[in-house]
């Protein structure tokens, strides 16, 4: 214990060195630090009491209602990746604007948060503009992707059948009988009623424009999708004004098809938008105060066009910081899986040019080891209520099961190991720009058990937690058996799985790696009430061994070979984030990294990671819809 | 008898002037699943499919199948015209897309822009199979009607800094690497 207490006094000296050294490894992390807020900073999910996570778990069944409702053949929306629901504050009076969209993507997939793909930077610029840095709160039109089109165009807008499922859609998505529209109210009514200060609704896009003016006339506004897209709207509700405003969506002027004439209109309409709220709020016809530290432009300032990264408050702990960092920054391969790549590779691996640019001609030939599905049917754990894409379903408690974050302190501690260590001079391969991953899982304040671990797959890069892919499953099944309350740490809070056991080992056992670990392992210790230590992989035994030893605690160690004999059962709910979709901690390893070269001599790439969902999932049916829904389709035929 | 054996003397030309393919492309979801300590590949239904004839010059209709990129089984019969780019010689693939010249010219806005690559050898040779890239590009707005309903909007000054802020990515777009046999 002395030795610890030692420790700390160069620790203490570790880490005033480490809060002057950001820059020492380069932008990436002076980019992340200033420009994105705090790293250890993160979004913990609504309170698990709150309307907001009862009605998430309430959503209804958008494949099966869809399919009815919009007619022809095929899915209508993309649904293995699940929805998603929200990003910013969830909290009461935590919001004075709320920008409402149309869907998510892939960004918005990965991240399990709304808005943080491009179409998110983009938004983020503009509220950023407007003196708005923290108070927001972002929603989608649908919870799901769709998968056909929102308006038609050109031969598309004469083809009767194409007509007909458009005006299905948009009956779906905007009329009030809609079992969709009436839970995305439900959603909205939730927002509007616990945030006193809210007087500014964005509609971003047709579809953002349309469900804002909708959702102003529920509040008994009179307002068109019109009136929202030019000079506003303004709505008495409960004794304040609601502006609803709208812009155009900037997803849709791509350079690759509408050319700089689109982006030409696209910035006047976000420059005319911007003056109009601006006016609104100095001509006192809105009360909307600035945020705390932001800088509001004047009404004759032009806005820029452009992105500003999204602040690592909104994301759940331990999501990679790619996602949110600038524009798109991930693409899906196929139906089941989404790559993400870092700020030195390229959307849909296109190849570098010379100049460093990622070519749209070439592609680089990226591989990756397809993990195997350990399970071939749902897990014995989900109710039959919930669906594989989703977290679980409001009919049982479950879906307030989910892990908050390791709360401030330990995040500190934590961000303090991953910046006080130049990781790239270290040998360390993985691309920076992705930050930290899996630092830990359980509970870190009343654990009983302490597990160490070495890194066996690149789960927790999507998982947001430690020890989730394969050998994770299986040991949970001796956790489970043990009935204790357990926490799980690392042993590197970093990829390093494409290096040898010997470069592993030299990291790990290095001097200031360790003390920053020690100083994390410490504090868990001293919260909880610890009385074993557990190593499982063959370097954390050596790591275990010596902490069990310095705190006069029993040791127990695992090897590699002993878990692979553990039974495969499933990451409890409780451990995962907020939203975690059902299939994420199931099924064995769900994720790989890319690679160059031949399967038998990899050349891994440090820029590209990539996460499967298992086959059980995406053959998962729609399945039938409630009666509520039944209701809402009985109306739309009665019409 | 004599004009109808010029007549096929000049077809015969001119498709070997021309070369041309004529195949089937798919993409599928793959699978490795363990069953019984055995591990499988399982292929999940194909998310692409893409069929029919192109000439080296002109294009051609193809069919492309994808319920997951448009929602619906039906086929879409889409006209592919060949896509030259500045530095095509160097170029091992030859791209197809689905803009004429004049609106490639023109740079139109189409909501829903595809693009069809092949190995330039595949057109010519005889391989049996060869890989094919299908990128897709869907519209999530109209952006020809941003602002053009709003009389307040005029034409605004873009500076470069902007435009090399403007970003290249369309969130609805996919590519994906098919295999393709020839028929």
């Amino acid at each position: 214990m002395k030795k610890w207490i030692a420790n700390g006094f160069a620790l203490t000296a570790l880490l005033a060195m480490a809060s002057c050294s950001h820059g020492t490894w380069g932008d990436r992390t002076i980019s992340s630090s200033k420009k994105r807020g705090d790293t250890y900073d993160y979004d913990q999910g609504p309170d698990k009491d709150s309307d907001l996570t009862y009605l998430f778990a309430n959503t209804p069944n958008y494949r099966a209602f869809g399919s009815k409702v919009i007619g022809g053949k095929g899915e209508k929306f993309r649904w293995k990746f699940g929805p998603m629901w929200y990003r910013g504050r969830t909290g009461e009076n935590e919001v004075k604007v709320f920008v409402i969209g149309q869907e998510g993507a892939q960004d918005e997939n990965v991240s399990n948060r709304s808005f943080t793909g491009s179409t998110g930077t983009k938004m983020q610029k503009f509220l950023n503009h407007i003196g708005i840095n923290q108070s927001y709160l972002f929603m989608n039109t649908f919870v799901y992707t769709i998968t056909g089109q929102y308006s038609l165009f050109g031969e598309d807008a004469k083809n009767p059948t194409k007509v007909k499922q458009r005006d299905n859609l948009l009956w779906l998505a905007q009329n009030p009988d809609s079992i969709v529209v009436q839970h995305r109210h439900e959603l909205f009514d939730t927002v509007v009623d616990q945030n006193k200060d809210l007087s500014l609704v964005i509609g971003v896009g047709t579809a953002g424009k349309d469900t804002a003016a909708t959702y102003a006339r529920h509040l008994g506004g009179k307002c068109s999708s019109s009136t929202v897209g030019r000079g506003g709207c303004f709505v008495k509700h409960n004794g304040k004004t609601i502006m609803f405003v709208g812009v155009p969506h900037p997803g849709g002027a791509s350079p690759r098809n509408g050319g700089e004439d689109a982006l030409k209109r696209l910035l006047g309409a976000f420059d005319k938008q911007a003056k109009t709220v601006l006016k609104a709020i100095s001509s006192k016809k809105i009360k909307l105060s600035k945020d705390p530290g932001a800088k509001r432009a004047s009404t004759s300032s032009k806005y820029k066009y452009g992105n500003a990264s999204i602040p690592h408050m909104d994301f759940a702990f331990g999501t990679n910081w790619r996602m949110g960092e600038w524009g798109t920054t991930s693409n899906r391969r196929g139906s089941h899986t989404i790559q993400v790549f870092s700020k030195n590779g390229c959307y849909n691996n296109g190849a570098k040019e010379p100049n460093g640019r990622c070519s749209a001609t070439k592609v680089d030939n990226i591989k990756y080891k397809n993990p195997v599905d350990k399970m071939t049917k749902a897990p014995k754990q989900m109710a039959k209520c919930d669906v594989p894409y989703e977290s679980p379903k409001a009919c049982t408690d479950a879906y307030m099961l989910y892990d908050h974050g390791p709360g401030f302190d330990f995040s500190e501690l934590m961000l303090d190991w991953f910046h006080g260590i130049d990781w790239e001079a270290m040998g360390i391969t993985q691309h920076m720009s992705f930050g930290p991953n899996g630092f830990y899982r359980g509970g870190l304040e009343d654990a009983e058990i302490l597990v160490i671990a070495d890194q066996f797959s690149h789960d927790d890069f999507f998982s947001g937690r430690a020890f989730t892919g394969e050998m994770g499953q299986r040991f949970q099944s001796f956790l489970d058996k043990s009935g204790k309350e357990y926490a799980i740490i690392r042993t590197l809070p970093v990829d390093s799985l494409d290096l040898s056991t010997a470069k592993r080992k030299e990291i790990i056992n290095d001097k200031k790696v360790t003390e920053y670990r020690d100083a994390l392992i410490e504090a868990v210790i001293e919260a909880g009430s610890v009385k074993q230590v557990i190593g499982v992989g063959e370097i954390a035994q050596d790591v275990a061994k010596k902490v069990a030893k310095d705190f006069g605690i029993s040791y127990k160690g695992y090897s590699s070979s002993a878990v692979k004999k553990m039974s495969l059962t499933i990451i409890p709910r409780f451990d995962l984030p907020v939203h975690t979709r059902w299939w994420m901690g199931t099924s064995g390893d769900r994720a790989a990294r890319g690679y160059r070269g031949s399967s038998s001599n990899p050349q891994y790439s440090g820029d590209y990671y990539k996460v499967y969902a298992p086959r059980w999932a995406t053959k998962w049916k729609s399945g039938s819809m409630s009666s509520e829904e039944v209701k809402s389709y009985n109306a739309f035929k009665n019409q | 008898m004599k004009l109808f054996k010029i007549g096929m003397l000049a077809a015969l030309l001119s498709t070997s002037a021309f070369a041309e393919v004529k195949f089937t492309c798919s993409y599928s979801d793959v699978y490795k699943v363990e069953k019984k300590g055995k591990v499988k590949t399982k292929y999940g239904k194909p998310v692409v499919k893409v069929s029919g004839e192109l000439s080296e010059t002109s294009g051609g209709k193809l069919s492309v199948k994808s319920a997951y990129l448009f929602g619906t089984k039906s086929k879409q019969k889409i006209k592919f015209y060949r896509h030259e780019r500045e530095n095509e010689a160097n170029l091992k693939f030859a791209k197809f897309h689905n803009k004429t010249s004049e609106e490639l010219a023109a740079k139109t806005w189409l909501p829903t822009y595809v693009r069809f690559s092949l190995p330039k050898k595949s057109l010519e040779g005889k391989e049996k199979s060869f890989p094919a890239y299908f990128a897709y590009y869907g519209a999530k707005e109209n952006v020809n009607t941003i602002g053009s309903d709003d009389p307040q909007i005029t034409e605004v000054e873009v500076t470069e800094e902007e435009l090399a802020e403007f970003s290249k990515e369309n969130e609805k777009s996919f590519e994906y690497k098919l295999w393709c046999k020839r028929k």
